[in-house]
């Protein structure tokens, strides 16, 4: 057993984070030894400070092809998506108790919907198909009653990478005049994400997706929609969130979201074919191997496949020590690995989903980094069914 | 790895020797089922961030692997089946036979590792003649943990090590205080690992939704005369005096459960004596068979001290027992260890019904 010096690691877990981008830390760096200053206050340096915020807002609608007025700063994906989902069900008429969200949302989703279950709404799951897309005429169905107060859907996958049938379900939820969240959080920076081509009324996306700091994100909101907002104690953000905004923090994720949406075309040409190599070199590897939902549409970044008889935990742990990071898809916080609720929806077997693993790729992932798994993967796949006995 | 002293000053002590480690801490059982936020005694978030801590202290990677399966099905359905047969469980020998000695050392050897550490209080040591590991009694016979160990093959003693087998508990103590781990002062953690605080097994039992169904019955002497009713024969184990709800001048105890008649037996004290009994599924230790008698003292439950007896071998993996003095409480389903001093010669599983005079 080897335990590789940190310089060596190869790092293939962006859809988890992804590492800050050079720029992204110079930025930071040269903000925390500037002078300071709350972007409240009307002197030179809080103006500054405004102004970096201003500037970040700007790069972010950048990035996403809404208006900078639309933007409100969070501390990331997790609160835009509670905000969004609070902030609807806690002005909802008394009249509109349902929420209908798809089956493979992420849990920050899940858990916000089920926290708006206190509060006395009705949560209505859509299952989706092997392919990993959520049933749309199902989805529309949900919608037809008069009493939807909110609609949510993914725009991609986090842990196979697939696009949802956004359009289709976002023109539903506008002709019915559902609001309609879209978790944008796995699909920025990978692809174009504009909320008003798929009728989003709320857009959720993070910093640290994209190369920039953890504790960043944004909810889009469409101009005319009146959110509750999430925390009272000043007018920061519209009212919408109180308190002094993390200047440096979000002048972090602006650039990341400036520098990601400039480089998004090669950089998306390039994972692609990162990951063709990558998936053409399994398939030669291991014939055994299932790859999940590879013939829909996904995020070109992520490969969700299962070795039959490798238990994705130990497979990851065994990865880790020989200096990879992959994942299994699902963390859960006490660090325990559970199967994953996403792949269990696709339809696979407990067995299955538990034989899992994610790779995906970003800004930082080489050629090289795919290479070299490739060539220790054989390897520890062999000592993992060896020690098991499989 | 539970967080414990014991595992942490393990692992801290090999991590000093410069041995390559991975601390793995194994959930085995999920929040308590139906309520969100109680744990049992072990793999509550902070029992784990406390392993964690010491991990990142000495230097190791540390994972949180997901056992519950196997934890279920290898400890707590033989756990509940057995109350459920009038039989006394003995979960921790399961545990460290089917959980930390098998499911485990394969998750290790598939992450590359070659042996098993643990905390606990025991010796193995490898005999020069035969080539077999040996287990012997902790140093500190207060904390000994052998008896809990006796069933693990020759295979699974080789892949284990016990850092602690030769220290007292003050002084595993000292070294946590050495090591500066934060959790030196952590309370001894007692009793069935996956009980929540301030609960017992039939809580337990009954909140996992694996209390056998409660059937009536009669409780009887051992003349066969009836005295009295029970709700389930799963509240009774062999030995147990309190909970028997028959107005009697002598104390009763429990001689003996009839699972098919649904019967409780009881009588006065000197009824629960026997002088044998019959073990079944044995595993012997300096030897892989026993092809004859042999004597030393028995231990019939983890807090008996033990008892001079002689062991005969019988088809089937089984043997008898004769104990030189008639013991109290032979009770099925518990393990009996037999010792030459320090030595474990090897057990097996005491057999319903097998105790007499």
């Amino acid at each position: 057993m080897m335990i590789h010096a940190d310089t060596q690691r190869v790092y293939l877990d962006h859809n988890a984070t992804s590492p800050v981008r050079p720029e992204v830390l110079e930025t930071m760096q040269r903000i925390l030894a500037g002078p300071g200053g709350n972007p409240s206050s009307m002197h030179s340096e809080g103006r500054a400070a405004r102004k970096q915020i201003e500037d970040a807002r700007l790069q972010v609608a950048g990035l996403t092809g809404a208006k900078p007025s639309e933007v409100v700063f969070t501390s990331g994906g997790s609160e835009a998506i509670s905000a969004a989902v609070r902030g609807v069900s806690d002005r909802a008429p008394t009249d509109r108790r349902r929420i209908v969200i798809s089956a493979t949302e992420h849990s920050a989703v899940h858990e916000a919907a089920k926290h708006a279950v206190r509060r006395g709404m009705l949560v209505v799951t859509v299952p989706c198909g092997p392919d990993g897309r959520v049933d749309v005429e199902r989805f529309k169905t949900q919608l037809s009653g008069d009493d939807v107060a909110l609609a949510a859907l993914h725009w991609a996958n986090n842990e196979t990478g697939v696009l949802q049938p956004l359009e289709e379900v976002g023109r539903a939820c506008r002709l019915a005049g559902i609001p309609f969240l879209v978790d944008a959080v796995q699909a920025a920076g990978k692809m174009p994400i504009d909320p008003r081509e798929v009728f989003a009324d709320m857009m959720a996306i993070s910093g640290h997706k994209l190369g920039g700091p953890q504790g960043t994100g944004a909810l889009i909101v469409r101009e005319g929609i009146t959110l509750a907002p999430l925390v009272s104690g000043g007018a920061q953000e519209k009212r919408r969130r109180g308190g002094t905004e993390a200047v440096c923090a979000i002048a972090g994720f602006g650039v990341a979201a400036a520098l990601t949406a400039q480089r998004m075309k090669e950089e998306v040409g390039r994972l692609v074919r990162l990951r063709a190599r990558l998936e053409t070199r399994l398939r030669e590897i291991f014939p055994d191997v299932r790859f999940h939902a590879q013939t829909s549409q996904r995020l070109p970044n992520t490969t969700n496949f299962a070795l039959p008889g490798v238990p994705g935990e130990t497979l990851v742990i065994a990865l880790d020590l020989e200096g990879f990071a992959v994942s299994t898809g699902s963390a859960c916080a006490s660090g325990a690995v559970e199967p994953s609720h996403v792949l269990l929806a696709m339809g696979l077997s407990e067995e299955e989903a538990r034989s899992s693993l994610r790779v995906s790729t970003g800004w930082s992932t080489t050629g090289d980094d795919i290479d070299r798994f490739l060539d220790v993967l054989p390897r520890v796949v062999g000592q993992v069914r060896k020690g098991l006995g499989r | 790895m539970s967080g414990g002293v014991d595992s942490s000053v393990a692992a801290a002590m090999l991590a000093r020797e410069g041995r390559r480690l991975v601390g793995f801490s194994m959930q085995l059982i999920d929040k308590l089922a139906g309520e969100a936020e109680r744990y049992g005694r072990c793999c509550s978030p902070e029992d784990f961030k406390d392993a964690r801590r010491v991990a990142e202290r000495m230097g190791f990677p540390h994972y949180i692997i997901d056992m519950e399966q196997e934890f279920m099905d290898r400890v707590v359905l033989p756990f509940a089946r057995d109350y459920a047969a009038g039989r006394t469980p003995s979960p921790c020998v399961n545990c460290n036979t089917f959980i930390k000695f098998d499911s485990l050392i394969a998750r290790s050897r598939a992450v590359g590792a070659e042996k098993v550490a643990t905390g606990h209080y025991a010796i193995l040591e490898r005999d020069p003649k035969t080539g077999r590991t040996l287990l012997r009694k902790a140093r500190d016979l207060t904390k000994d943990q052998s008896y809990f160990l006796f069933d693990l093959s020759d295979e699974q003693r080789a892949a284990a090590e016990f850092p602690l087998g030769r220290l007292s508990k003050d002084e595993v103590r000292e070294l946590a205080r050495e090591f500066r781990l934060d959790n030196a002062d952590k309370p001894e953690s007692m009793d069935l690992c996956f009980v929540a605080k301030g609960e017992d097994y039939r809580g337990f039992l009954e909140r996992q939704g694996l209390m056998a169904q409660r059937e009536a019955g009669e409780i009887v002497n051992s003349s066969g005369e009836v005295l009295g009713e029970h709700g389930s024969i799963g509240d009774y184990t062999v030995g147990q005096r309190k909970g028997i709800q028959v107005p009697s001048q002598d104390k009763l105890y429990v001689l003996r459960i009839e699972p098919e008649q649904k019967r409780v037996v009881v009588g006065g004290g000197d009824e629960l004596l026997n002088d044998r009994c019959v073990i079944e599924r044995t595993r012997w230790i300096p030897f892989e068979i026993l092809d004859g008698p042999i004597s030393g003292s028995m231990r019939i439950r983890s807090n008996d001290t033990g008892s001079p007896a002689t062991v005969t071998p019988l088809p089937d993996g089984r043997a008898e027992v004769r104990f030189d003095v008639p013991q109290r409480a032979i009770a099925p389903g518990q393990a009996a260890v037999l010792y030459d001093g320090d030595l474990v010669l090897g057990g097996g599983w005491i057999v319903a019904g097998s105790a007499t005079k």
